[in-house]
């Protein structure tokens, strides 16, 4: 902190000297409206628009390099103080106290066109960005680029463990005790709980994506160009993960992240007599240098047939993908065009595979192979064609084909579930996803008058997939859209939609309920209708209005989703009361419902499912977020004073209603559950004095209220055995994203650039 | 079973019906203009020549000087590649001279989009640009849903005024070019769980093509999963176990432009799970909201990998 205070300081005196210089160098004449700037719905965070000068900068003199430089910046002092640790303030971005640098931008230019461009954002903090960028106008350029996006995911979280790369271990005393306690009947859950109580120690719980990238295009106007772009992002942190023995202990750790994702993307243009041909490769290779989790299991100590006294799962494999694509598009004369794309990708994983256990206790059939050895590949084409028909009619054609291909020939794996009980062999093949989707399009646009088009479309969808419940399913669309644009005062568009998919449905999954139909893939009958108004009457007021509506029918779900429907209204007006003062408003408003009709099927004795039509019950889902937008910008004493204020409130609510909900069973509570709510107040205020056309200071407070109230994550604690018996021996992480109210005040100098 | 004869099928019925398409076009194609007509050069009422584009500055020096700030008006003025270029503002505005011969003379005033101004039709506003800008990114321009919703390249961007840093938007970032018509999608970057588009880290344009797409929804991969992998390239696998619905759409249980359920899931996440499970082995009944079966992750509290996994054991996606 202190550190990065001093370079600062120091940063903001060289910049103080050079805007000086700059400024008599280029004499920047006045120029209203310099200091536009937009209006925001983020609050706190810092704004990372560069303010443009918007007149024209005489030719300055030549600086260093023989360029002549331009510099631009963000620079001040803030403070900022509320419950600023919860790591829902941090999510994204960290906001410090004290000097800060929120962006630079130094641009240099030669007059033989050649250019050098630094910018920099959030400088010396979590979430900075730094861009260098250089080249000659119309010719080539070049980029060498960084970022951080941090993402802090809970600062509460307490952990029992020592870690060891991706080895998590108990301290034998804790450990002991631990199993000592769980092997008691019933468990002492005073006594458990105490042990992880007193063996806790707090970590943040977070992880972060640090990029850099280098690339270059070349584009002479020749016809030829080529773009290549190399990017390496390391992730590295941790993020929680759920693991379990059985079903009776879950230990809940940190997942620990060391993903290293290297991108190479090559393209090349040709402009041909026939049109333009691209060319690209995409390559990403994904290694994760953990690609396990091993973990001590706190309630035994030993292995034995019955535990292991520690687990071991399988984290996300390393692989890697190459992906070939070709597009063209040609003016076939007479008004038509045929655009086409083919696409070939290859996805590789080849990871050593784990034994099916660690427990060394249980004896298992070796494996078949010893690494994965997996290749899939993904095949896509895509013909359109487009004509004008006649004067006022247009026609477009459309053919795409995506075909995902599993490579793989079947593996037989005997499955030993959670480190415990050895079952039959089970076959990898059953379970691959093997699909292809062609979709047709066709539409006819009239242009009935100068303002008003119509449009007619219909698709089909027919999607074939191999080891799901469907193997055929069809989707026939009907559409109907409308487009009126009255000059620029009225615009309205319209669109409605049938849609309606079938099929043939079995179910492959013999332990699901025979009627249940899974909503992704089931006979559907969507119904799709919006309407966009944008109405201008004068240039100092504007208004828009949209709205649409989606209704979900899964016909012959009688199990399962059975329908869902959403809908959202919007509204957004501004106006200009004079120059020097504008209001804007806005609101929106999404409303998501659905209904589930389930079963409760316990099993007999033999272990068989009961299917009985009394144990039939329903749930509603119903999600509703409202969101408010106001502002305001004002100019209080031309070229000198100028304000801008604006406030943005959210607020979110989702409930889960049940009915008939089978009673006399175990675990059957009632099933009507809190509400989860969030909201999200920003309060931004800025006013600006006005010191040099292209400098000028801003006094900013932001003030941001974050509330969330969720049932599923407030309860949480280290030890649940209390609220939740049955997880009695288990031990959680205590992840919590808190509520928080923040604010900032700064005082910052913004030279324009 | 269907591996073989898709490609053989694919093989037939690919150039068949681009043929049929392409017959059918060709046989009715019309006259008029389209989203691919010439340059408003060729379109000018009048007969004229070009001046070039010093003499332009002679009156219109503010404009110019906005023009020279933007990359376009770099290339333009100063450092033209193309015959095109090389006409400056008459590239776009068309040869002048009867303008400069009588530049009061109303007749002669704007020509860019023909006589009906900016309330000229979009596709002929668009075909001015679209003489240079028919390459790269804007390939799939004609016949994409912005050109079909007849939205004209400058009501999104702007040549005089410089008011993005990159790209000519005529909104300082796309975040509000895009908010101004996405106005619900606007709202959900504001939900608790939402990806870092509102600070500044994610931009549409990661995800979408704005001037089309050979994939649905404008998106820039060859499918959402393939999207949606650049960034998550650890759940692309290929897994030993793969969970279908998964592989098939990341859709199914994301909302990606924010949501109120964590993990930017479309529903609760218990119910979300169990609109497709109903099972007999840990039978879904209404279970109590304290239960493991609802709190922190549901039904990941056990199954975590259920984007897939790697272990011989994990069928279950336990391991």
């Amino acid at each position: 902190m202190r550190t990065r205070g001093a370079i600062l300081i120091a940063l903001a005196s060289t910049l103080l000297c050079l805007s000086v210089w700059a400024g008599e160098a280029a004499d920047l004449p006045q120029a209203p409206g310099a200091f536009e700037t937009p209006p925001s719905l983020a609050a706190i965070t810092p704004t990372p628009e560069i303010p443009l000068a918007p007149t024209p900068a005489p030719k300055a003199k030549a600086g260093v390099g023989g360029y002549t430089w331009q510099l631009g910046y963000k620079i001040g002092l803030q403070t900022v103080w509320g419950n600023t640790h919860s790591s829902k303030f941090e999510e994204y971005r960290e906001v410090p106290s004290g000097p800060v640098l929120d962006w630079l931008r130094a641009d240099g230019e030669k007059p033989t066109g050649q250019f050098l461009q630094l910018t920099l954002t959030n400088v010396a903090r979590r979430d900075q960005e730094a861009l260098l960028l250089g080249g000659q106008w119309g010719r080539y350029s070049v980029h060498l680029s960084w970022n951080q996006i941090p993402h802090y995911l809970s600062n509460s979280s307490e952990l029992i463990f020592d870690r060891s790369g991706s080895v998590y271990t108990l301290p034998p005393a804790v450990h002991d005790a631990l199993a000592a306690i769980a092997a008691g009947s019933p468990v002492d859950k005073t006594a458990f709980q105490n042990v992880v109580n007193d063996a806790e120690r707090g970590f943040p719980l977070r992880f972060s994506r640090d990029t850099w990238s280098v690339g270059g295009t070349v584009d002479k106007g020749s016809g030829l160009s080529y773009s290549v772009d190399y990017s390496d992002e390391h992730r590295s942190g941790t993020e929680p993960i759920g693991t379990t023995f059985g079903f009776t202990n879950e230990v809940e750790l940190p997942e620990p992240i060391e993903y290293h994702t290297r991108d190479l993307n090559l393209g090349l243009e040709y402009l041909t007599g026939w049109g333009p041909v691209q060319l690209s490769y995409s390559g990403q290779h994904f290694s994760n240098e953990y690609p396990s989790l091993t973990w001590d299991n706190p309630i035994a100590t030993a292995d034995s047939a019955t535990a292991s006294s520690r687990g071991r799962m399988a984290l996300f494999p390393s692989n890697m993908s190459h992906t070939w694509t070709v597009a063209t598009a040609s003016d076939l004369g007479k008004r038509s065009r045929l655009n086409a794309t083919y696409s070939f990708a290859r996805w590789t994983q080849d990871e050593a595979l784990l034994p099916a256990t660690i427990n060394s206790a249980l004896t298992v059939a070796p494996l078949p192979e010893t690494r994965a050895g997996l290749a899939l590949d993904t095949i896509m084409g895509n013909l359109l064609f487009t004509s004008q028909l006649a004067r006022d009619l247009n026609f477009s054609a459309r053919w795409r084909r995506y075909r995902l291909r599993d490579n793989r020939s079947s593996l037989l794996f005997q499955q030993v579930e959670t480190d415990t009980t050895v079952d039959d062999f089970e076959d990898t093949g059953e379970q691959i996803t093997d699909f292809r989707t062609d979709d047709l399009n066709f539409d006819l646009d009239y242009t009935a008058t100068r303002a008003l088009t119509l449009n007619l479309g219909w698709d089909r969808e027919r999607i074939d997939r191999k080891h799901r419940d469907m193997d055929r399913s069809t989707e026939h669309v009907t559409r109907l859209g409308a487009n009126y644009l009255l000059d620029e005062t009225l615009g309205v568009r319209a669109y409605y939609r049938w849609r309606d998919r079938n099929g043939d449905y079995v179910a492959a999954n013999e332990d699901q309920l025979p009627l249940l139909e899974k909503y992704d893939e089931a006979p559907r009958a969507r119904r799709e209708a919006g309407v966009m108004l944008q109405f201008t009457p004068s240039e100092r007021w504007e208004a828009d209005f949209a709205y649409d509506v989606t209704l979900n029918d899964y016909d012959q779900s009688r199990y399962g989703l059975t329908n869902d429907n959403a809908s959202d209204v919007s509204l957004e007006s501004a106006y200009a009361q004079s120059p020097r003062a504008t209001y804007y408003l806005g609101l929106s408003r999404e409303r998501n419902h659905s209904h589930l009709h389930d079963r409760y099927r316990p099993v007999d004795a033999s272990g068989n499912p009961i299917d009985d039509p009394l144990n039939d019950w329903d749930s509603f889902l119903r999600d509703r977020d409202w969101t408010w937008w106001l502002g305001t910008t004002r100019v209080f004493v031309p070229d000198k004073w100028e304000g801008e204020g604006s406030l943005t409130f959210t607020d979110g609510t989702s409930s889960v209603r049940a009915t008939g909900v089978p009673g006399g069973v175990s675990q059957s509570q009632p099933a009507n559950w809190p509400n989860v709510k969030f909201t999200l107040l920003t309060l931004d205020l800025s006013a600006y004095r006005q010191v040099r056309p292209d400098l000028r200071w801003q006094f900013r407070y932001c003030f941001e209220h974050y509330h969330e109230r969720d049932f599923a994550q407030d309860i949480m604690q280290p030890y649940m055995g209390f609220i939740d018996p049955s997880t009695a021996t288990s031990i959680w992480l205590n992840v919590h994203q808190p509520s928080y109210s923040a604010h900032l005040l700064s005082v910052s100098l913004i030279k324009a650039f | 079973m269907f591996a073989r004869s898709s490609r053989s099928r694919l093989a037939v019925a690919a150039p068949a019906l681009a043929g049929l398409l392409i017959a059918a076009g060709l046989a009715f194609g019309g006259s008029a203009a389209t989203s691919s007509a010439p340059p408003a050069a060729a379109t000018a009422p009048v007969h004229q020549d070009y001046v070039g584009s010093q003499v332009c500055l002679g009156c219109h020096a503010d404009r110019a000087a906005l023009l020279e700030k933007t990359v376009m008006g770099k290339i333009m003025l100063h450092f033209p590649r193309t015959e095109v270029e090389k006409r400056g503002c008459e590239a776009c505005h068309g040869p002048r001279s009867r303008h400069v011969g009588d530049p009061t003379n109303p007749a002669y005033w704007q020509s860019l989009f023909g006589t009906h101004g900016k309330n000229a039709p979009p596709t002929k506003q668009s075909a001015v640009c679209i003489v240079c800008h028919d390459k790269g990114t804007h390939l799939y321009w004609p016949g994409s849903v912005h050109e079909r919703r007849e939205l004209s390249c400058v009501k999104c961007h702007t040549v005089h005024a410089q008011i993005s840093p990159t790209h000519q938007l005529a909104k300082p970032d796309e975040f509000q070019l895009c908010g101004q018509c996405h106005l619900v999608r606007r709202a959900q970057l504001e939900r608790s769980s939402h990806m870092p588009l509102r600070e500044g880290k994610m931009t549409c344009s990661d995800c979408h093509n704005p001037h089309g797409s050979p994939t649905p929804k404008l998106i820039l991969g060859n499918s959402v999963n393939e999207l949606c992998y650049r960034c998550h390239a650890e759940r692309r696998g290929p897994f030993l176990w793969e969970h279908q619905p998964v592989k098939e759409n990341c859709l199914n249980c994301h909302q990606p432009h924010g949501s109120i359920h964590d993990h930017l899931l479309t529903r609760e996440a218990e119910r979300l799970c169990q609109a497709c499970h109903i099972t007999n082995r840990h039978p879904t009944q209404g279970h109590a909201p304290n239960t493991r079966f609802v709190f922190n992750r549901a039904c990941r509290n056990c199954h975590p990998m259920i984007h897939g996994s790697n272990h011989p054991s994990g069928r279950f996606f336990q391991r």
